[in-house]
């Protein structure tokens, strides 16, 4: 009998209020991320109980993801990538003066998507999971083939530096033990390298001392953020009774787009947005501050959160790029995904789901009760916060194993990351290909050993699927490209 | 033909090129097969990926080369790209040294020269903040959360 009351605990309670109000911070200023919060902190919880570490974490991520929307609305600078489509009209919202207006709809919408999502990741997880029980290897390496093809797919601007950026990943996780017959791959007579490239050290280096690096560059051109205290009242409920359908079609979307692996809410937001526009009775009055038009994007970004631990918890198979960094605090609490988890580890999925649901509760109350506190944290100056999130970028990576070499991988990974940024080659699908390479190779040559060399073995119907799928996400980006192409020359080639 | 500079884009595509053909012939020296197929041993996927890596790396250095000719200037003042190098060269002295001197000597010294790297010349903010934080992070990861430091 799973004992709810005392995941309520004390210690629980605090961390997850501490995570949604860090997550907040960090969603907020423009620089910091969700993902470096999550990334940052995680080395705090190796000596944590696992839901207390959630607890921690998932407020992180729930409040970092929603705390974009408050520079989105003030200042018109998205604090997180979620928060994008945000800016459209609540900059606008905030011009008229209806800024805490602006601010508590989006406060109301992110506790909605959220809480929709918990609601829908309680629901259909154990589901997946007694489905996961019939997967064997070929499904295991369909699924992360599949993972894989969407980041291709997916990525913003140039799709073979999204390929190239997967196979980097791909290579790093293949350094250390091979996974199948233990020899040692790509160690140079290092002892240190047998483990393999540390999870957690090299998202801190890829995702964190990247941006540092980034930030320092930048930092004669940048301003300090120009924050005034917000004064207005919470949006009527007229209002909110009018969005009805919104929240729901955008949570619907949110939660979607969190379970299909390697997306993410800005995905979701821009989607969420431009539906609502569209089935809008008054589409031309998007742009120029309607709620409608922040209600959309933040359901639909918080709505992300709960889906994307669907595939997390049940496949191990991140959904965003924050469930990724998730992943290493299952690797910390020696907690596997899968069928496993949930039979083994019930108390632990129970705790994850109640401190979700607490962290969307916490968000709402903070950012309805306590935004100016929030505002005035973000006047701390880049100057000074970047050296300290350096710092504690270090140590972080020493903490996990008390190790210096982890300390050096992170800032390896951090110049590399950084040069990586400026040649605009995409970060996420290097920490997609180092997840999903042990999943891809080991699964593909247990299956070839099982089927005795035949490739047959992945025909069976639901690798099979997965397979086809991740063939069209591959090719999806090149025939489209192609197709643009053609079009434009047949354009150029009309009669004037 | 006009000629091109060297963009950042195109030198990373040239280095990936490179290193992954050297990536590649390591790779080979790992067994393709298992002792039950001829596909399926450690090789197989470095070879592989890295192959993958290669050919893309390759067509991407071509594609960067002939963009480069119309290239603009990355916009980097040599004021940016020193503060880089000197962080760079700061953290890695850090790590290096951190085990001979000990955490908290190390720390004040890295973060008082990234302070100063990040532009912030308030004395007393410097000080005390190059003093503060290590100790209160030596506090929090040794006392509270039991997790021994350098």
């Amino acid at each position: 009998m799973i004992d709810i009351i005392s995941v309520f605990s004390f210690s629980n309670i605090l961390f997850n209020f501490l995570g949604v109000s860090i997550g907040i911070i960090f969603g907020a200023i423009p620089g910091l991320t969700a993902t470096m919060g999550v990334a940052l902190f995680l080395p705090f919880t190796f000596g944590m109980e696992p839901v207390t570490a959630f607890a921690l974490l998932l407020g992180i991520y729930c409040g970092g993801i929603y705390g974009g929307s408050i520079t989105a609305i003030l200042i018109k600078t998205p604090g997180t990538g979620s928060a994008a489509a945000t800016v459209v009209d609540g900059y606008p919202l905030a011009q008229k003066g209806l800024a805490f207006e602006a601010l508590s709809m989006a406060t109301i919408a992110s506790f909605i998507g959220g809480i929709f999502s918990c609601v829908i990741l309680i629901v259909l997880a154990p589901a997946l999971a007694e489905v996961a029980l019939k997967f064997g290897p070929p499904e295991y390496f369909a699924i992360g083939l599949f993972g894989l093809s969407i980041v291709a797919s997916l990525t913003t601007g140039n799709f073979i530096k999204g390929i190239i950026s997967a196979c980097l990943g791909l290579l790093i996780a293949m350094i250390g033990m091979d996974p199948v017959t233990g020899s040692l791959r790509f160690t140079f007579g290092n002892v240190e390298m047998i483990g393999g490239v540390e999870f957690v050290g090299s998202l801190i280096g890829l995702f964190a001392i990247s941006e540092v690096l980034i930030k320092l560059e930048g930092i004669n051109k940048s301003k300090d953020l120009d924050l005034s205290t917000v004064k207005g009242k919470i949006v009527s409920r007229k209002i909110l009774w009018e969005n009805k359908f919104n929240f729901l079609r955008s949570a619907i979307i949110g939660t979607i787009i969190g379970i299909i692996p390697a997306t993410g809410g800005g995905m979701a937001a821009w989607l969420a947005y431009n539906e609502a526009k569209r089935v809008s009775k008054h589409p031309e009055q998007f742009g120029q501050g309607v709620f409608e038009g922040v209600a959309a994007p933040e359901t639909a970004n918080n709505a992300v959160t709960g889906g994307a631990l669907v595939p997390l918890l049940t496949l191990g198979i991140p959904g965003d790029v924050v469930t990724a960094v998730l992943m290493g605090a299952l690797m910390i609490q020696g907690l596997t995904p899968g069928p496993a988890l949930f039979r083994d580890n019930g108390e632990v999925v129970t705790g994850i789901y109640l401190m979700m649901i607490l962290a969307n509760v916490f968000m709402l109350l903070i950012g309805l009760g306590a935004i100016n506190i929030f505002v005035k944290i973000l006047k701390v100056p880049t100057r000074i916060l970047m050296p300290l999130v350096l710092i504690t970028c270090f140590i972080g990576a020493f903490a996990i194993n008390n190790s210096i070499f982890d300390m050096t991988v992170a800032l390896v990974l951090g110049v590399v990351g950084y040069v990586l940024i400026k040649a605009k080659f995409p970060l996420p699908p290097i920490l997609l290909g180092i997840i999903l390479e042990p999943i891809i190779e080991s699964n593909f040559r247990r299956s070839i050993t099982m089927s005795q060399g035949s490739l047959s073995i992945f025909l069976r119907p639901i690798s099979l699927t997965f397979i086809l799928i991740s063939v069209a996400c591959f090719l999806f980006p090149i025939i489209s490209t192609n197709i643009k192409r053609y079009k434009v020359y047949k354009a150029s080639k009309k009669p004037a | 033909m006009k000629k091109g500079r060297m963009t950042i884009s195109l030198a990373t595509s040239l280095f990936l090129f490179i290193g992954g053909i050297g990536w590649l012939i390591l790779g080979l020296q790992f067994p393709l097969d298992s002792s039950v197929t001829s596909i399926g041993g450690p090789g197989t996927f470095p070879v592989f990926v890295t192959s993958v890596l290669v050919v893309l790396s390759g067509i991407l250095s071509v594609s960067e080369f002939i963009k480069s000719s119309s290239a603009k200037p990355s916009g980097m003042e040599k004021r940016d790209i020193t503060n880089i190098l000197l962080m760079i060269l700061a953290c890695t002295l850090y790590v290096a040294l951190i085990d001979l001197i000990g955490y908290i000597i190390a720390t004040a010294l890295l973060l008082a020269a990234l302070l100063w790297l990040f532009g912030v010349r308030n004395k007393v903010a410097f000080v005390a903040l190059s003093v503060v934080f290590p100790l209160a992070l030596y506090g929090l990861f040794k006392g509270l959360l039991m997790i021994q430091l350098p």
